[in-house]
């Protein structure tokens, strides 16, 4: 047999054989990152038997695969953050951290919340919601500006991917030209729990209250966390041992990363998951323990 | 073209080879193991235990803990204080309590002779309110080492003996007793110096084993049924006293939030109401909410109980919750229920008692550092069993403080009554009685472990 007819063989044996891998490590991967639609409809007949409501629309198809963040933090460090975000020199009083810097005075507070307001500022109701994606932009800018984000993660040194998201939903306008929005953080592209209220005039923030990635965290554990299926069959088992039996609908399902400061200076991003239901009730799941949070 | 056509399947051949090698090695890398977990569920719930106590921590304060006697006796000279006085003057011996009950002291166990001994030493004594674990009393003194084991044995009454040996003997009022010593101790006890005599309130005083009682009280059981440590004050004791107002008026939004807080649905409950208040009836629960202001809550069995993770969030097993969990859980319960809402009153524990899976927390209200107790009833009890809390009582009470004193009068006169219609051993204290809208100050048989009076 001639070389000619051995590449021709090769080639279409290899090509088999790509397609074959391709095939095998995207079907991996798609089981990896997403859930069967087939288990998601078993999984809301499951539940229905049971007197919970779950559409398939509310289940979240993407799976997610959270790790832990930790940090630990003391005075100096949270002198630093805050230098660092104003500009300026930091003081400490009776437990919080002034800064006055940027027309304003900054104020970071020992379960590390955060807030800075301008001299004079006086808030006012929203009078609008502003969708232009041109102003919309500029406030966003404005804001990433502000919170310098980055800027703090190189400070300490930080590996997590910290992320700001602002909705271009989630900007108001009110009479004197003043901008408000509302900034979510994420790491990893994971929802946070901090958040960050801002106001905006004339290119500048002039009032900003919250959480956010003030001292980001330094260290990240790799762990292994229950799913969501799983805790919704906790759920189908809590309907169902509870002493009130009754119907109740999921109205959404959230994985997030929940900030936890303890008293000995260490900072925690630890994700959970929280079930709504129409009802307004809230149970929320350690995605490491399975254990329900009680808030 | 045939060239270009060789040179592009052999191109071919080698960018699959590529292609098929990469693809092999992700899909095996898809493959590797992954349980090597660096965060573990354990990890979690060690955090988690943090986190929740340092929520509860918040509610925590050494005034809780204040002890109702702090006495020294140095070269024959005699100083003991109660109320305020007394925790001012336990802060002169704070670092001493600490070092002895630490981890890193020695204890051994002696008898109540070796107690009693202590007596007749130069000491420093403390006689807390109820019996408190040895390491709720570290815990509360030093708050970084919450988290530290130290011995679980209870300490109603401690002295601090001084001399060529420094040591601490402690009391349970189940008569146990241990030896502490501590090389640490010596050292304290040398930079130390004692401010006790600079302070106001301070009374010469005696115990109930040396006190020089009359033949009618000898006969009538004087030494068999009062405390060998019952303090006994030389002269009057003269404290502040305040305006007392008991009750509170609960209405409806007042009883569905009190529902709400002790697990049971406003939206579910029947009820019945007669001239003492309303009974309010749950799936295995009941509420009585009594006109005058106090409260009954109990269960049929423990699983209609409120959950102490509902309280204080912290849940790795029912069977974990330590006496602090528990007095988080009442603290907690507390402030939910408005109990805290007080005026000039603090709560304090007067009730930390736990065997095995059970567990009885008392707080009691207190004005100026001295229990104040209408007929011996608990600000807030709590019985918790298997991490649930099948009971719940108390009463609603608040005090405005005004320029008024209250003395003790005829104290040798409630002793002998104490001694005519009491068959028992106890202490007598000094507590404020809720009288007349006053707190008025009554010598009296007063809180003991476990929680009742007797």
């Amino acid at each position: 047999m001639s070389w000619k007819y051995l590449r021709i063989i090769a080639i279409v044996l290899l090509l088999a054989a790509n397609v074959l891998l391709f095939a095998a490590v995207y079907t991996d991967y798609v089981n990896k990152n997403y859930y069967n639609e087939n288990d998601i409809y078993e999984l809301c007949s499951l539940l229905a038997s049971s007197g919970v409501e779950l559409e398939y629309d509310v289940f979240p198809k993407r799976r997610v695969d959270p790790n832990v963040y930790f940090t630990k933090y003391d005075d100096e460090d949270i002198k630093l953050a805050l230098s660092v975000l104003s500009g300026a020199d930091v003081s400490e009083n009776d437990g919080e951290y002034i800064s006055f810097s940027n027309g304003g005075k900054y104020t970071v507070f020992g379960d590390l919340s955060f807030e800075f307001e301008a001299d004079g500022y006086k808030p006012q109701s929203y009078v609008s919601s502003i969708y232009e994606s041109k102003t919309v932009k500029k406030v966003q800018r404005i804001c990433e500006k502000f919170l310098r984000v980055k800027k703090i993660a190189r400070a300490f040194g930080s590996s997590a991917r910290v992320s700001l998201e602002y909705r271009a939903d989630n900007v108001f306008v009110d009479g004197r030209e003043v901008y408000y929005t509302t900034v979510y953080e994420y790491i990893d592209g994971m929802k946070t729990s901090n958040s960050v209220d801002i106001a905006v005039y004339d290119g500048d923030v002039i009032y900003a209250k919250g959480t956010f990635s003030i001292i980001p965290p330094t260290r990240v554990y790799s762990a292994d966390t229950l799913d969501v299926m799983t805790f919704l069959v906790f759920e189908k088992r809590y309907f169902e041992n509870g002493i009130t039996p009754k119907t109740v609908a999921v109205d959404g399902i959230s994985c997030e990363y929940r900030r936890y400061t303890d008293m000995f200076g260490a900072l925690y991003f630890m994700p959970v998951c929280g079930i709504s239901y129409s009802s307004g009730d809230l149970r929320t799941y350690d995605m490491i323990t399975g254990l329900v949070i009680f808030e | 073209m045939k060239r270009i056509l060789d040179i592009f399947q052999t191109a071919l051949v080698c960018v699959l080879l590529v292609s098929m090698t990469c693809l092999s090695v992700i899909y095996m890398m898809s493959y590797r193991s992954s349980d090597s977990s660096e965060f573990t569920p354990q990890m979690d719930l060690a955090v988690r235990e943090t986190l929740y106590k340092a929520e509860y921590v918040k509610l925590l304060s050494e005034t809780l803990f204040s002890p109702y006697f702090v006495g020294f006796s140095i070269s024959g000279e005699r100083m003991g204080f109660i109320g305020e006085s007394a925790s001012e003057a336990y802060g002169d011996i704070n670092k001493l309590v600490l070092a002895f009950l630490s981890p890193a002291s020695s204890a051994k166990r002696v008898d109540e002779a070796e107690f009693a001994l202590c007596m007749k030493r130069d000491f420093a004594y403390v006689k807390y309110n109820t019996d408190l674990k040895r390491s709720v009393i570290y815990s509360i003194c030093s708050p970084d080492d919450m988290l530290n084991s130290v011995g679980d044995e209870y300490i109603s009454e401690l002295f601090i003996v001084f001399g060529s040996e420094l040591s601490a003997v402690a009391r349970s009022s189940n008569g146990d007793c241990y030896k502490y010593t501590c090389s640490e101790a010596d050292v304290i006890n040398k930079n130390s110096e004692f401010s006790y005599n600079r302070l106001e309130g301070g009374y010469d005083f005696s115990f109930g084993a040396e006190y020089a009682a009359d033949d009618v009280m000898i006969k009538n059981g004087f030494y068999e049924k009062i405390s060998d440590t019952a303090v006994f004050f030389d002269g009057d004791v003269k404290l502040s006293s305040a305006v007392i107002e008991l009750g509170r008026e609960i209405d409806a939004d007042g009883a569905a939030n009190m529902l709400q807080t002790l697990g049971m649905n406003p939206e579910k409950v029947t009820y019945h109401e007669n001239d003492e208040g309303i009974t309010y009836f749950g799936e295995g629960q009941n509420l009585t909410v009594r006109s005058v202001g106090a409260f009954d809550f109990s269960v049929s069995s423990s699983k209609y109980g409120l959950s102490m993770s509902s309280l204080i969030g912290y849940n790795v097993s029912q069977s974990d919750y330590s006496v602090l969990d528990g007095i988080g859980a009442a603290l907690v319960l507390a402030k939910t229920l408005g109990i805290s809402d007080m005026g000039d009153l603090s709560l304090v524990v007067t009730c930390a008692a736990a065997n095995g899976n059970e567990m009885t927390i008392g707080l009691s209200y207190s004005y100026m550092g001295v229990i104040a107790a209408d007929d011996g009833e608990y600000a807030l009890k709590i019985s918790i069993n298997d991490g649930y809390i099948i009971s719940a009582s108390g009463f609603f009470a608040s005090a405005r403080a005004y320029d008024g004193y209250t003395t003790s009068e005829n104290v040798m006169w409630q002793v002998r009554s104490y001694l005519y219609s009491s068959n028992v051993v106890s202490d007598l204290r000094f507590i404020y009685k809720m009288e007349n809208s006053r707190l008025r100050l009554a010598f009296a048989s007063c809180f003991e472990r476990g929680g009742d009076d007797t």
